[in-house]
């Protein structure tokens, strides 16, 4: 009698799960169907705030991890919002108090659009970032690599209220391998899961090769050392990791260098508005780290 | 699936930016041992007691509060003062001696919303990031260490929730090496208060609140009741001696539970955890008990202060920030798209030192088949074993360690 009641409330219990799954789930496919068919769903983008940001449009200041556009739910063509962009951007970064150094776009979605990534890449460099990065888990940047540039370079040439005629078009390799310096201030790399652990395994081989050659001893390693033996191609470690998907990881980017990189997460970044990207730049400056302090 | 670093809004613990504190105290008798006490006091201490208020039902309580109207009741003004301060010693102190597990069952409601999460997966290693504790203290207008106590206390309860919901392994991020460059009264006092909770594990006169035993029972035995055990994760050669020997006693006590894990981050920082494992890597090379190309991503792993537990599953932040602040950087869970890549290199290598092997003994280097498979299979077979040995010297090294520390006079 004692078992037949454990094994109904059993089955109770995992009806009310499933009941509440079931509830869910439209939520969530409704939020996350902007990612498979971009065209179609597009207008989920302009819904009023409450659905998109479920319990926390009364929060005081935005959630830096959910929907970092709580204010302004634009859908704007990047193209038009471009038009008169050098001006723009311009005023833009002066309101901003602090720029990340290097800016990492994180893409987790499955299906990543090279000419979206391009926008991202040309507003970040309009913003004054020194450093971008891209990265997915796949390799699929990596190995496109070529043709992420090109896109890149078309794009800048399209939003050419930047005024980059002053700089050079061409894909300069010379110090950055699989990436790209647009200008004399910004440098473009492409990542892949190759540059986070396997460089750091990469690394230790090489440390303890030489302790085998008895040219280093083991006490002789410390994190400053091991640091300088990690290839960073000149990029100094990430500040803002600009996250894409609903994938709650940062799915093995860099694990060594983003100790302290404020992770933003933000839904899609196929047709990411600029306002949404601003909005993130914004949050950014707004952080404090304490560095323990 | 996890969930984004800071994402989680909550209630203040010790950690990142909190740790453990101490207040210079009265120490009071042993009738004082509940904490809820509901009497027109300061807005400070009320803060501190609304955190209390799942202690229900002890009758040592309801003593108190009797006593204390009693003696409000009293007309002299002095006693009344008297008193104030006696109680709000009473109640520190109690805050202080409080346990690691905090002990009491769920409400019914509780329960049965923790029945239905059961129903489905549940994480089976969750990793906490203490983070708002001087916030909090701010908040309270109360003193920062007590922020940090506070903390402590949420931990308490926090272990006990995953406890119910049956998640077995819990990391928390006690002490970071970056914070020894706060003030030195703030990282004293962080010190004092994990001296504190690590002696509270060996006290045998350890008080605590326990529903299910009427009488105090000490917290060595609830813990040996739960199967907790307790690791400490970190550099821990970085914290004060008498610390470190109060810590290995704490472990070697718990070491062989096994029923539910707590790995306490002490001193700790990700980049420190992995130049470590690098470090003992390079010393299994000194000593001849490894080859340079024997290092991969799987040793390392087994190389961290960490090796012995899964990856989290989920890394909850309190507070809302939206950084890892050097935590857990190595130990993420993500599918690994590399690993058929890096099985296949590994194989190349082979292939190429058995050919370098095959020439050196003048023999054709693209001849026997068979020769060729023997030998491959004789490589790999050499370099499990060389790391086999290797981690079990690790193992023994480290443990020698903490028992040297463990058994020093205190």
């Amino acid at each position: 009698m004692a078992g037949l009641q454990a094994l109904v409330q059993r089955v109770l219990r995992a009806l009310v799960w499933r009941a509440l799954h079931a509830l869910l789930c439209p939520h969530r496919t409704l939020i996350s169907a902007p990612r498979v068919h971009p065209g179609t769903w597009s207008w989920i983008w302009r819904l009023p705030k409450p659905l998109v940001n479920r319990g926390t449009s009364r929060s005081p200041s935005p959630h830096p991890h959910l929907h970092p556009h709580l204010h302004r739910l634009q859908h704007r063509d990047p193209a038009l919002a471009a038009t008169r962009p050098g001006l723009r951007w311009r005023a833009d970064r002066q309101t901003l108090c602090k720029l990340p150094v290097h800016l990492t776009l994180l893409i987790t979605e499955l299906e990543p659009s090279f000419s979206d990534v391009a926008s991202i890449v040309v507003w970040c460099v309009a913003a004054g970032i020194s450093y971008i990065s891209v990265y997915d888990h796949q390799g699929i940047f990596k190995r496109n690599n070529s043709r992420l540039m090109e896109e890149i370079l078309k794009r800048r040439q399209e939003l050419s209220g930047l005024d980059c005629s002053r700089y050079s078009a061409e894909l300069e390799k010379s110090n950055v391998k699989d990436g790209l310096v647009l200008n004399c201030r910004s440098a473009v790399q492409v990542l892949s899961p190759v540059d986070g652990k396997a460089d750091v395994v990469r690394a230790a081989q090489d440390f303890c090769q030489l302790v085998a050659q008895q040219q280093r001893r083991a006490t002789d390693l410390n994190v400053d050392v091991f640091d300088g033996l990690l290839r960073s191609q000149g990029f100094p470690d990430p500040d803002l990791v600009l996250k894409f998907g609903s994938v709650d990881s940062t799915l093995g980017f860099l694990p060594w260098q983003i100790r302290l990189a404020e992770i933003i997460s933000l839904p899609s970044h196929l047709n990411l508005s600029y306002e949404d990207f601003f909005s993130a730049l914004c949050l950014y400056a707004a952080s404090e780290p304490r560095l323990g302090k | 699936a996890s969930q984004s670093a800071g994402a989680k809004r909550g209630p203040a613990h010790w950690g990142d930016e909190g740790g453990v504190s101490s207040r210079a105290a009265v120490t009071c008798s042993s009738s004082a041992t509940s904490g809820v006490v509901e009497v027109g006091f300061p807005r400070r201490l009320r803060c501190r007691v609304n955190g209390e208020t799942r202690e229900r039902g002890s009758s040592v309580r309801s003593r108190l509060r009797a006593t204390l109207r009693a003696s409000w009741r009293s007309d002299s003004k002095i006693t009344k003062v008297i008193w104030l301060v006696f109680c709000s010693g009473v109640i520190s102190d109690i805050a202080r001696t409080m346990s690691w597990i905090k002990e009491g069952e769920l409400s019914l409601w509780e329960r049965f919303c923790a029945n239905i999460i059961k129903a489905g997966p549940v994480p089976k290693h969750i990793a906490f990031i203490m983070d708002g504790n001087r916030r909090y203290a701010k908040k309270c207008q109360v003193e920062r260490q007590e922020g940090h106590s506070q903390g402590f206390n949420k931990l308490a309860e926090t272990l006990r929730w995953c406890l119910n919901l049956g998640i077995l392994e819990v990391t928390v991020y006690a002490f970071s090496i970056e914070n020894f460059k706060r003030s030195q009264s703030e990282v004293d006092g962080l010190l004092d208060l994990a001296r504190q909770k690590f002696s509270c594990l060996m006290e045998e006169q350890a008080v605590s609140q326990c529903r299910l035993c009427p009488s105090s029972s000490p917290i060595r035995e609830k813990l040996k009741k739960h199967g907790v055990c307790i690791r400490v994760l970190g550099d821990l050669h970085l914290l004060p001696l008498d610390l470190q020997e109060k810590i290995a006693q704490a472990v070697q006590a718990t070491k062989s539970y096994n029923k539910c894990f707590l790995n306490v981050c002490f001193a700790y920082t990700s980049r420190h955890e992995i130049t470590n494992a690098v470090r003992e890597m390079a010393w299994g090379v000194e000593q001849g008990l490894l080859e340079p190309s024997d290092v991969s991503e799987t040793l390392l792993d087994k190389c961290l202060y960490s090796n012995h537990s899964p990856h989290p599953d989920i890394l909850i932040r309190t507070s809302g920030e939206v950084r890892l602040s050097d935590f857990l950087l190595w130990q993420q869970k993500a599918r690994d798209m590399y690993a058929e890549e890096r099985k296949r290199h590994q194989l190349e290598r082979d292939q190429v030192a058995v050919t370098e092997q095959l020439l050196q003994e003048g023999l054709q280097a693209s001849g026997d088949a068979q020769l060729r498979r023997t030998r491959l299979h004789r490589l790999s077979a050499k370099r499990e074993e060389r790391v086999q040995s290797f981690l079990k010297a690790l193992e023994l090294k480290r443990a020698d360690w903490l028992a040297l520390l463990g058994t020093a006079p205190a």
